[in-house]
């Protein structure tokens, strides 16, 4: 088991990320997105345990994840959530836990439904 | 007398290739798996591949056989290692088959053009390939609509064009070639082939030419992607470094 700080898993990010969302998102959730990856690296399944209430309360921004609904076209994928006042935003990713693969892959990093969209085109080859 | 042997050489040498064309995406398809995943096809797929290429010049019939047998266990593959194969590689194996599905039904739907014999009245040729016409133009929806979007479906396409091409030339016959009180018949018929023809083109452009189809298709021809690696195990990931470093910056939001 790796000790803390470390991390577990390989973590890749689809390059749509920093060339499409980036754009598209304010200036101080752009640099929140460093911390997001070294939390999917240690824990993708529960990454908010790893962030106190204090850091919630100072960032003013409540972290979350959910699986996604296995129902739905994105089964099998999970989000990271983050609430910003009234806004909404969600990073998209999909974990394989298999012991010789260990790896979670980042397709979207954008507001709910736009991250979503783009997790579906990015992930699924939609349109 | 209308022209059937060369005619339907060709359109047989057409299908061929276009057959040739779904071992190709396998070969492809094969590429992108991962060793393991290959190893595996290997076992038990690329036998039966190589038979297919090696009968790829026999008859139609016999090449649907080895399509059929390639598409099963190119499905049985991807139902029982899925866990090796990336969401793209299942989406191939499942456009492929869709693929062999679209072949047979267009294979049922020009079954009929062996047996058009020669020896038939000029009216009852056009009967007869009105009737062919017809029977086409109905498994438009059904054959294409199933690679809709697809890698395939402007190849299944070129096959309906160039089998409706051929009902077209087939069509037009002259005046004097019929009998006297047979030519106003057979105007009708003419007529009504031209208009099954136009009708069927313009189906078969809107299938494969809508908006939606040429985005899935300009997503599957995407060079694959090159994700970018953040972290490996091991590496150290200085959540306190970077939790700190945020809060010296601030929100950096605006009030």
């Amino acid at each position: 088991v790796a000790p803390e700080n470390q991390s577990k898993f390989y973590v890749r990010i689809h390059p749509a990320i920093k060339r499409e969302d980036f754009s598209n998102l304010p200036e101080y959730l752009v640099d929140y997105f460093d911390l997001f990856k070294a939390l999917l690296a240690e824990q993708p399944h529960c990454p908010e345990a790893l962030l106190d209430d204090e850091f919630e309360a100072e960032s003013g921004i409540k972290f979350g994840s959910h699986d996604l609904d296995s129902r739905r076209e994105l089964a099998g994928h999970r989000a990271l959530d983050m609430i910003d006042l009234r806004e909404h935003y969600r990073s998209v990713d999909k974990i394989d836990d298999r012991p010789d693969v260990m790896r979670v892959d980042v397709y979207s990093f954008a507001r709910h439904n736009a991250a979503y969209d783009n997790a579906r085109n990015r992930s699924l080859g939609w349109r | 007398m209308l022209a059937l042997s060369p005619e339907f050489e060709s359109v047989q040498s057409f299908r061929a290739s276009a057959q040739n064309a779904g071992s190709e995406f396998l070969e492809r398809c094969f590429a992108a798996l991962s060793d393991e995943a290959s190893v595996l096809w290997d076992a038990e797929v690329a036998p039966h591949l190589d038979a297919f290429e090696s009968k790829t010049a026999q008859s139609l019939r016999h090449n649907m056989e080895w399509l059929y047998l390639v598409r099963d266990r190119a499905r049985a593959f991807r139902e029982k290692h899925t866990e090796h194969l990336t969401d793209r590689d299942i989406r191939e194996v499942a456009d492929f088959a869709d693929f062999v599905d679209a072949l047979d039904l267009f294979d049922q739907a020009t079954a009929g053009f062996p047996s058009l014999p020669t020896q038939l009245t000029t009216v009852k040729r056009l009967r007869k390939l009105r009737q062919l016409a017809v029977a086409l133009a109905e498994s438009i929806p059904g054959c294409l609509g199933i690679v809709q979007g697809s890698y395939y479906a402007p190849k299944v396409a070129e096959l309906y064009i160039k089998v409706l091409g051929m009902i077209s030339r087939w069509s037009q016959v002259k005046p004097y070639q019929i009998a006297p009180r047979d030519r106003s018949k057979s105007r009708v018929i003419q007529r009504a082939i031209a208009d099954i023809v136009k009708t069927a083109l313009c189906a078969v452009d809107r299938v494969v030419n809508s908006a939606e189809a040429k985005a899935i298709r300009r997503i599957q021809d995407e060079a694959p992607v090159e994700w970018e690696m953040a972290y490996q195990p091991g590496d150290v990931t200085n959540i306190d470094a970077i939790r700190s470093r945020l809060r010296q910056r601030g929100t950096g939001k605006s009030v």
